[in-house]
């Protein structure tokens, strides 16, 4: 096995939470690139939410649940729950023994995960088209008779820690966004993340299973949503008979989050072993993802940031050579936001240059606004992630439900691009002076460790010819 | 989690399916340029974007002892040609909200293209342009050098790929598959631009590439946009090179590379493979599956949803043009790691020992039938697949069969597969971790030797 390991594999494991908010907000459909996604959608009495996109092309069915739940809606002194009772929903229900669940998708010729964000839980489940049923059944299940027992508890505890090593703790950089919405989101339920904290998950009790499931795995708080080769009234049917029984939960208690703006600059110096090369993280509070707001700062951050003509890879990259990689990365969630600019700095750089640079960029653009050029740019670069975004099944059956749960409107699908177009050029540099401000930035230093240098830093000096 | 009353339907079975409808492998269309550069075609209209890929069928085997210079010369083909700079190509291709990158892997490499339809006649201006007229100015090799002495640095603080360089360096020897992947510090300086210039003319002519096309086109737009560009690029006679093949392991070892302060360690457990052109490939692809290929596999059922060992668990034959290896990989604690290991051995026993039982067997058939056509979505998943018959030699219908060939296995093929390919008692036990931690919980299984992140014996 040969590990090809490249930086952008580094920053996989870092940028995974930030891609996959970016890639939701980029799922926008070009009004002129692409076919228009139809659809259904209609609730059932006991308040689930139906989104059904019917497509031939291909012989597959993505089956898609998301729960209005995320690590926000966590008590503080249980961070890390929601995730952790995503992995005990595959355990298995009243009717499906433990471990099954997956034992049928894959026997049937499917595939499943699951993943557990700062504001959902969803669900997917692909499938050849003629087993759709066993999708519903599955789903029914879980939202119905969800089964937790001890032997299953015990086991994800331990998976779930090793996730966690794997993902942050024994991961170059891995903390970077812990480490954000500490600062950034301070004394809101966006503090922590949903990996969490290992301690908190050893002391949670049997009983608040239950309640977690009595209160947020309720048909009033999900929505299903499939996209692929089904027909929509034969659906519709076999849904009212998988779903229809499920009885209505209380309404779903939704935490405040009041969000306080910073009066002065915070610094945070990380130091973690595993730092090879330094970094520095400049973040800022943002918009929610519904507000116009959201897109302009988004485009801003990509002329900013994204691709080797992107104003920080240009200086920072490729004219100083002071760093290895920057990156943009918008972060947008249901009722906070943040932005942030990454920079890994090659080796032997002072972290403070990095700084330095970065904020030199920031004052560029809030005093001169960006080109014309740019502008249009960033515009070109939405439409072609609008006409990429919904290729697969899956992901037209994931940001239909997505776009219906958190903007109030499925059919984003097919006109978000417009909601780029709206952005002028003013709007970025409006939204760089806003957002951007030198009162309100959190820096945070991930250092090299002095005795954790084994490898001599390259000689720039031995140029060979 | 109450008991609910009756309902309309029998919620204690599965349903069963309906009727399925035959999912067949979509069929492309091959055509040669004049110069003799093939071209295969996926037209797919369900997206208005078009990827265009250039393959050379030769890669990081043909570095010699310059490591890495086939990723440095593919490095720079965006970064400077006769009529744009490295600014230039990147402003143009970023302000079409295109994609345009190359690189090298081991048997080959690549140039891509990715970009609105709308927008292909000036993509396919800086493709050609990348491919034909590329100048590998010495101020970007400095570039590229100085990013990739970084990265390399940047990689020897992850457990998993100190791991894996270790597990190839074992398992290949001095064959180059064994080689650093990103090179060493010496042969990242030693590299020229004579060298860079030498091996592009040598490696990159028609007869020795081919460019695969998929999504938003028809093939005969496409296919009369690449002879007006690429019909000029002469022919050439490829080097052949020939490599020592390494030894097969005779008895179980032990190699451990100390990375101070790991919480977890990376383990591989493994040997020599098959190369992917193998006529037995698909069964070992299926004995894989089963053993430790997906989610419901052997080994991560074992050491994840029974031991909680590890996030997750699993097996591959990586199967390359020339050679393979097989190798099992889990991230484990420190203190479970002598554990994973001696569980890992007991299922490379056990599936050698003993037949699977046909559930398991048709669970596993059942698996890879029907995510095949999942994964047959999208153009560019299509597109990498022809692209596999072209590059390692397979037989035309390889995807049109590939069904029906999984479907007729027996669990005596399974069983007969595994032990042929699959040797649990002469293993390279590989793994990088808290030597502090772990190293005296190792003995067991063999002679341990400590090395640092370049292989060098500590002790």
């Amino acid at each position: 096995m040969k590990t090809m390991l490249k930086l952008a594999a580094v920053l996989f494991a870092v940028m995974l939470p930030f891609a996959a908010a970016s890639a939701q907000s980029n799922a926008a459909n070009a009004k002129f690139a692409a076919k228009p996604i139809k659809f259904v959608e209609y609730d059932l009495p006991n308040g689930l939410h139906v989104i059904l996109h019917e497509d031939h092309s291909v012989p597959v069915v993505a089956s898609y649940v998301l729960y209005h739940v995320g690590s926000k809606d966590e008590r503080p002194d249980r961070t890390g729950f929601a995730h952790f009772f995503e992995h005990l929903m595959f355990e298995g229900t009243d009717n499906i023994k433990r471990g099954e669940i997956d034992k049928y998708v894959s026997g049937a010729g499917g595939n499943l995960n699951a993943s557990t964000g700062f504001d959902q839980t969803d669900y997917y489940i692909n499938l050849p088209a003629n087993q759709l049923k066993l999708a519903l059944w599955i789903e029914s299940e879980r939202m119905m008779h969800g089964k937790v027992e001890e032997i299953g508890i015990e086991t994800q505890r331990k998976v779930v820690k090793e996730e966690r090593k794997v993902r942050l703790d024994n991961q170059p950089y891995g903390t970077i966004l812990e480490q954000l919405a500490a600062n950034a989101f301070m004394g809101t339920p966006y503090s922590w993340t949903p990996i969490g904290s290992a301690q908190y998950i050893d002391l949670a009790k049997a009983s608040e299973f239950q309640d977690f499931y009595k209160t947020y795995y309720v048909p009033n708080n999900a929505t299903l949503s499939l996209a692929g080769d089904l027909d929509i009234e034969q659906t519709k049917k076999l849904i009212e008979a998988y779903f229809g029984p499920i009885p209505r939960g209380k309404d779903v208690p939704r935490p405040a989050v009041t969000v306080t703006p910073p009066t002065a600059p915070k610094m945070v110096d990380v130091k973690k072993d595993n730092t090879p090369l330094p970094a520095t993280i400049l973040a800022w509070q943002g918009p929610k993802e519904t507000e116009p707001d959201a897109y302009a700062l988004e485009m801003l951050t990509q002329i900013l940031g994204t691709g080797k003509s992107s104003r920080l890879y240009k200086q920072l990259v490729d004219k100083s050579q002071a760093a290895v990689e920057v990156e943009a990365f918008p972060f947008f969630q249901e009722k906070a936001g943040m932005a942030g600019l990454l920079a890994i700095g090659n080796s032997g750089v002072p972290i403070e240059k990095l700084d330095e640079m970065l904020k030199a960029e920031i004052e560029n653009v809030k005093q001169n606004g960006v080109s014309d050029e740019e502008y249009q740019k960033s515009i070109n670069q939405q439409e072609t992630g609008a006409a990429s975004a919904n290729g697969s099944m899956q992901n037209r059956a994931k940001n239909l439900a997505r776009y219906h749960t958190f903007y109030g409107n499925a059919n984003l699908v097919n006109t978000e691009l417009e909601n780029y177009l709206k952005v002028t050029r003013d709007d970025l540099k409006r939204v760089a002076n806003k957002y951007l401000t030198k009162e309100g930035v959190t820096v945070i230093h991930y250092t090299v460790p002095v005795q954790e240098a084994p490898t001599p830093a390259p000689d720039n000096s031995k140029k060979p010819n | 989690m109450s008991a609910r009353p009756t309902e309309i339907l029998d919620r204690t079975q599965p349903p069963s399916p309906a009727a399925s409808s035959p999912a067949r492998f979509p069929d492309w269309i091959e055509h040669t340029l004049s110069n003799g550069l093939k071209v295969i075609i996926y037209e797919q209209r369900t997206a208005a974007t078009i990827n265009v890929r250039l393959y050379i069928k030769s890669g990081a085997t043909a570095d010699g002892t310059k490591l890495r210079l086939a990723a440095m010369t593919y490095g720079l083909l965006t970064r400077g040609t006769t009529s744009r700079d490295a600014n230039a190509i990147a402003e143009e291709i970023d302000f079409l909200g295109a994609d345009l990158s190359a690189g090298a892997g081991l048997d080959n490499a690549t140039l891509s293209l990715s970009a609105l339809s709308k927008h292909l006649d000036k993509g396919l201006d800086l493709f050609e342009d990348a491919a034909l007229h590329p100048t590998f100015p010495e101020k970007e090799l400095e570039f590229l050098r100085q990013q990739s002495l970084n990265r390399l640095q940047l990689s020897k603080s992850d457990g998993g790929s100190l791991a894996g360089e270790a597990f190839s360096r074992e398992v290949y020897q001095s064959h180059p598959y064994g080689n650093p992947s990103l090179g060493t510090e010496q042969s990242l300086n030693a590299i020229t631009t004579e060298d860079v210039k030498r091996y592009y003319r040598a490696f990159a002519v028609p007869n020795n590439a081919f460019i695969a096309v998929a999504g938003d086109v028809d093939a005969g737009t496409i296919i009369a946009k690449l002879e007006a560009r690429f019909k000029a690029w002469p022919q050439g006679v490829v080097p052949e090179i020939k490599f020592d093949l390494p030894k097969p392991s005779e008895k179980t070892q032990v190699i451990l590379v100390q990375k101070d302060g790991a919480v977890q360690s990376a383990v591989h457990v493994g040997h020599l493979g098959v190369p992917r052109n193998h006529p037995d490939y698909i069964k070992i692809y299926v004995t894989n599956m089963l053993l430790g290929g997906y989610f419901g596999s052997r080994l991560n059922l074992n050491l994840r949803e029974q031991h909680g060992y590890t996030y997750g668990a699993g097996s591959g034959f990586s199967a390359h043009l020339l050679l393979g290896d097989f190798s099992t990989s889990a991230q484990v604690r420190n203190e479970v790691t002598a554990d994973a290991i001696r569980e890992t051995l007991a299922e490379l026993h056990r599936i050698t020992a003993e037949p699977v039982s046909k559930s398991e067997l048709e669970e596993v058939k059942n698996y890879i039938i029907g995510t095949f056509a999942i994964q047959n979505e999208t153009a560019p998943a299509v597109m990498n697949r022809i692209s596999l018959i072209e590059l390692y030699g397979l037989p035309r219908d390889y995807y049109q069969t590939f069904r029906e060939k999984v479907a007729a296995l027996t669990t005596n093929d399974i069983l007969e597969t595994a032990q042929k390919y699959i040797h649990p008692d002469r293993v390279h036990i590989v793994l990088s971790g808290d030597a502090k931690a772990i190293g005296s919980s190792l003995e067991r299984f063999g002679k341990v030797s400590v090395q640092d992140a370049d292989g060098n014996s500590v002790s």
